[in-house]
């Protein structure tokens, strides 16, 4: 399936869960923000969610600044 | 101790990670600087970046990251970050900056008025960045704030406390802590600011572009420290904070029936 | 809502042409003596852009280093300009790509797109100004859409130099990601600009000159403003653009501004310049923009030389290009000869990131002060009361 993370298209090998998606990305869970489709995804359901095809997913993190 | 919601800190000079050359001086100066309490910024993760080794060392010395909505140019940006950085940092610790000129910096009241009412709703500890409107903050303080936070002069201009005549009539004003934030550009701003009943200040630039950012941050954390005391100690101008002492009076004994 | 052109009719030119030539060294020396009071005021133009004030272009170099400085850090932007069309529909007697030059017209396919973002992002760049040349109909709106969907894929921030568009198609285009519009009005002088632009919808002066407005009021993060130094009397014309700067910064407070700084070039079937713009007075020209607007920023491209671009690096500039190429398809293949005008610093990227650090600034590939939450279609959980 399809799906598009910070406006990259990725072709994913199998059916996965968000936190999967995250693992097979390389991206550390910690202190990252997922938003799907427009809304913020909460960290609680990112096991249990599975991606769909089509799926838009932008992704966060804390930086020095501020 | 201040506490700010259900924060407590020890040390009043707040810290920022902005700016700095590098990592690791970042990391040497916060230490240096003793701050308990830190901004961090959010952005879009770039994949050809690798983890960002900010926030790991910040967390084993127990120090409370603050995030900040900055890049937020409206209410509803603001809020759409401050759901992102409670997801991202599980805190619902923020500090709202809503600044939709870029040439000064400055802060949006009406947006920033309308963020917080929504935010505070909704649970979040929301630390402010407004200018030194006294209205404003009380206002702030209204829709349930935990804090406001003045700034001294626009972001950047090292002017100091431009506004020093209005925060003290916030601090004199506030039920809440004041923390001073931005345009603080030396040590001895900071002290001011601290003498005039401030509960804390917030200082990143003057630190992280300075030629020594170590060193600097150990001044401003004795400047804030003796800036608290010298105020505890007299310096402070009529305040519901102060110690109330009639000396004069005392032996009227009307201290027990105030209306 | 009223747009430049109308405040534009309003100026006075030959008395403001008459201002800057009578300008006494006095006046600039009074001046310079309190910066503070240059910034955004319009009076200060006609005064730093004089023919006298090129006695005090030290001092003004100087300040202009220390408030660029103060505002910018040493941060030198690098950005790469990507051809996708030398097609036009308009003939400009100055411009390689004009409709009546017979040259070999291209306009880049998806997937030669894709081979010359891949030799960008290999050298590092993250901020693109897509450029085309103005042909409506084949290379319009929907083009531009398009692109810039797949260049937001690899580019963190989106230029573009096309066509005036109307209000509307930038809106659009600001949802596809479009981050800054460059339109540069050439000449502020409409009898010059007419003998220029001999045919098309380049004709049309006005429609041009609102441009800003419309791309402003869509939404654009930022607009770019030029003039082609050397069609006519670059003092006025800058003079003029400083006007045009000032009334957008004052009305579209939430937009940020850049100038850019073409000098003519050869080119193919070309015109020599009117006027010659030589070094010192590019430097005064840098130098008056930046105290007259300190959050400007000044962008310079491979046009100028190499040892001219470095010298500029501390005076004033904030963004500059490297190793471009100004053809359709051209950093994939350089030998195609449609340049739209020859460069003339070849240095390849990292030469000019060398030279960057060698000034003392700081090559920065990334827009930090781009709002990192544009270009996110979001709903927020909580609706508020």
């Amino acid at each position: 399936m399809q799906i598009k993370i910070n406006n990259q298209v990725k072709e994913l090998p199998e059916a996965m869960t968000l936190i999967q998606l995250l693992e097979w990305c390389e991206i550390a869970p910690g202190s990252v923000a997922l938003v799907r489709n427009g809304a913020v995804v909460p960290r609680s359901q990112w096991p249990e969610l599975e991606c769909q095809n089509g799926d838009s997913l932008e992704l966060f993190s804390a930086v020095a600044g501020g | 101790m201040l506490q700010i919601g259900e924060f407590e800190f020890q040390s009043r000079l707040f810290g920022g990670t902005g700016k700095f050359a590098s990592a690791e001086l970042m990391q040497r100066s916060l230490v240096a600087s003793g701050a308990e309490l830190v901004t961090v910024a959010m952005k879009r993760l770039d994949f050809n970046q690798g983890s960002d080794e900010l926030l790991a060392p910040l967390k084993e010395r127990g120090v409370q990251l603050l995030p900040n909505t900055a890049g937020a140019r409206n209410a509803r940006e603001a809020i759409f970050a401050a759901e992102l950085a409670r997801e991202m940092l599980g805190t619902q610790l923020l500090k709202l900056e809503i600044h939709p000129d870029p040439r000064y910096l400055l802060p949006d009241p009406v947006e920033t008025l309308e963020a917080a009412r929504v935010l505070c709703s909704d649970g979040f500890t929301v630390l402010p960045y407004v200018h030194a409107d006294p209205v404003l903050c009380l206002r702030l303080e209204e829709v349930g704030c935990a804090a406001v936070m003045p700034l001294g002069s626009p972001i950047g201009s090292n002017q100091g406390l431009a506004t020093e005549p209005f925060l003290k009539i916030i601090i004199e004003q506030a039920n809440v802590p004041v923390v001073v934030d931005a345009g603080i550009g030396a040590p001895s701003q900071a002290m001011r600011a601290m003498e005039l009943g401030a509960d804390a200040v917030l200082v990143n630039t003057a630190i992280a572009s300075s030629l020594d950012p170590v060193t600097m941050a150990g001044c401003f954390k004795d400047a804030v420290r003796a800036g608290r005391a010298a105020y505890l100690a007299g310096l402070g101008a009529i305040s519901n904070r102060a110690q109330n002492t009639s000396p004069l009076t005392g032996f009227l004994n009307l201290g027990e029936n105030h209306g | 809502m009223a747009d430049f052109l109308e405040r534009f009719i309003a100026i006075d030119r030959d008395l403001l042409r008459l201002a800057i030539a009578s300008v006494s060294a006095a006046e600039v020396e009074r001046c310079l003596a309190r910066p503070e009071t240059i910034a955004h005021n319009p009076s200060a133009l006609p005064v730093l852009l004089s023919p006298v004030a090129r006695e005090f272009l030290e001092p003004m170099a100087q300040l202009s280093a220390a408030l660029t400085r103060k505002k910018f850090g040493a941060n030198i932007g690098l950005y790469a300009p990507l051809y996708v069309s030398n097609l036009c529909a308009n003939d400009c007697d100055y411009c390689g790509f004009s409709m009546s030059n017979k040259i070999r017209r291209k306009t880049l396919s998806q997937a030669e797109l894709d081979a010359e973002i891949a030799i960008l992002k290999q050298r590092g760049f993250d901020s693109v100004l897509l450029v085309s040349g103005e042909h409506e109909t084949k290379v319009g709106l929907d083009y531009f859409a398009k692109a810039l969907l797949r260049l937001k894929q690899d580019f963190s921030y989106l230029a573009i130099e096309v066509q005036p568009l109307a209000e509307a198609g930038y809106r659009r285009l600001v949802d596809e990601g479009l981050d800054a519009v460059m339109i540069y009005q050439e000449t502020y002088q409409p009898a010059t600009y007419d003998r220029h632009h001999l045919r098309g919808n380049k004709k049309d002066f006005g429609f041009r000159l609102n441009t800003p407005d419309r791309a402003a009021r869509a939404g654009v993060d930022k607009i770019g403003l030029g003039v082609l130094l050397g069609l006519d009397d670059w003092r006025l014309d800058s003079a003029l653009m400083g006007l045009h700067l000032d009334y957008l910064q004052q009305k579209y407070w939430r937009s940020r501004f850049s100038v850019s700084l073409p000098r003519l070039r050869p080119c193919v079937g070309g015109v020599t310049p009117a006027v010659t713009l030589d070094d010192a007075g590019l430097v005064q020209l840098i130098c008056a923009m930046r105290l007259f607007s300190p959050a400007l920023e000044l962008s310079l491209s491979t046009r100028e030389s190499a040892s001219l671009r470095d010298n500029l690096l501390p005076l004033g500039i904030t963004h500059v290009s490297a190793a471009s190429s100004t053809e359709p398809g051209g950093y994939s293949n350089p030998k195609l000869q449609l340049d739209q005008f020859q460069i003339s610093d070849e240095r390849t990227v990292p030469e000019v990131v060398s030279a960057i650090r060698a000034q003392g600034m700081q090559p920065v590939w990334k827009d930090w002060d781009a709002s990192w939450l544009a270009g996110t279609s979001f709903t927020v959980t909580h609706q508020g009361a």
